[in-house]
């Protein structure tokens, strides 16, 4: 049996008419399996699917208000980096190069003090990547928040604040596929068959 | 298309609440919650295979979403950007090695109306299938339920998994056979 053609029909990406032209192709055995695999299929959608209970808005809003609140971000100063770009070794992360008061960064004034950030760089070489990001804990792992610059010799940088003291995991993500860090100091599995980047600050 | 018009609305209502939450009002981001909770609930379900500990998963991923606003980039969906929280979350628990060994209680069994037999029949397939996903690896157990269990599209779990749409099918495809070995003749109806 064609496994790829299996597959479309299963992921419900074929036209009726295709569908029945595939299983009209298929030996009685193999109809047999096909029809097995779409049981199954059917049988996932119809798992039943957990609801809140009484009270859960309630109680998930008064989580939310032991929380910190939030604040405009630097990520607006992350869109824009003022920094020069260093030149970054090939597949080496640096961590650089000075510490800011995130007031110097574009945070509206407050009479807390600010905690200070240092700017890390993280840097990928991937001569022939299109699109390159870092996803981590430190942006919700969200690529599209950090996208690397490419530089010379194909290696793409990005600059980004983070505490002093933390531990961070992070990963790149090249062309869509999410890659550990092959310089990384440390990994860890990330419950997914992956593993993290670790940077500890 | 209503189904388009219906998405921008809540994203409208979301990047309003956001705002609002942004501006010190932390009380709007209880429209928040009223808009995602369900959804959240359900798929942190799914993951973790336990209908309480998805709800408390969908509750810190909320908290965490409320203090990380700051750091959402408008353009990106908000809803992706909740789910890959609560998607993170679980993987936390499940790293933690939280995660009970048998599947826990996902949700009121359905209500059997006619042909007993035939219940009978799918509900046992249904409680085979809850613990055979159990089982699967995390990669390819997270794939196959929010594929067939959650019914979302690839392009929708890539953008929460940041998974490739090819992997992610392999993925599903891979845990459906796995499951048809182990389910048997459960399954040969």
């Amino acid at each position: 049996m064609d496994e790829r053609s299996l597959s479309r029909w299963l992921d419900r990406q074929m036209s009726d008419e295709e569908g029945r032209k595939f299983v009209a192709s298929l030996t009685e055995e193999d109809q047999h399996e096909a029809l097995a695999l779409a049981t199954l299929a059917a049988t996932a959608a119809d798992l039943p699917a957990a609801v809140p209970s009484d009270g859960f808005a309630g109680r998930a809003m008064a989580r939310v208000r032991t929380r910190r609140p939030p604040r405009r971000s630097v990520w607006s100063w992350l869109r824009a980096p003022a920094l020069s770009p260093l030149a970054a070794a090939a597949g080496v992360l640096l961590v650089a190069a000075g510490a800011f008061g995130l007031a110097h960064l574009g945070s509206p004034p407050s009479a807390r003090p600010r905690p200070m950030a240092v700017v890390a760089r993280l840097a990928y070489r991937a001569p022939l990547a299109r699109e390159v990001a870092v996803a981590a804990d430190f942006n919700g792992w969200k690529p599209e928040v950090a996208r690397m610059r490419r530089g010379e010799g194909g290696v793409w940088t990005v600059e980004v604040p983070l505490s002093p003291g933390q531990r961070y995991e992070y990963m790149f993500v090249v062309d869509g596929q999410w890659v550990t860090d092959p310089n990384a100091p440390a990994s860890v599995e990330d419950g997914f068959g992956g593993r993290n980047a670790v940077l500890e600050l | 298309m209503p189904g388009a018009a219906f998405s921008d609305v809540i994203d409208t209502a979301d990047r309003d609440a956001v705002e609002r939450v942004l501006d010190g009002d932390t009380e709007s981001f209880a429209s928040v919650v009223r808009r995602h909770g369900s959804g959240l609930v359900s798929l942190c379900a799914r993951l973790v295979g336990d209908r309480h500990q998805g709800e408390e998963l969908a509750q810190e991923a909320l908290a965490r979403a409320y203090s990380s606003l700051g750091s959402w980039r408008g353009e990106a969906g908000f809803r992706h950007w909740l789910y890959r929280i609560a998607r993170n979350c679980c993987r936390d628990y499940l790293k933690a090695g939280a995660r009970a060994e048998s599947p826990g209680d996902l949700g009121d069994e359905p209500a059997t109306e006619r042909n007993p037999e035939r219940e009978l029949a799918d509900r046992q397939l249904g409680s085979a299938l809850h613990v055979e996903v159990a089982r699967l690896a995390p990669a390819y157990r997270e794939a196959f339920l929010l594929f067939h269990a959650q019914g979302m599209a690839y392009d929708e779990i890539h953008a929460i998994t940041g998974v490739s749409v090819a992997a992610l099918k392999v993925r599903v495809h891979r845990a459906r056979l796995m499951l048809r070995r182990a389910l048997g003749n459960l399954v040969d109806g």
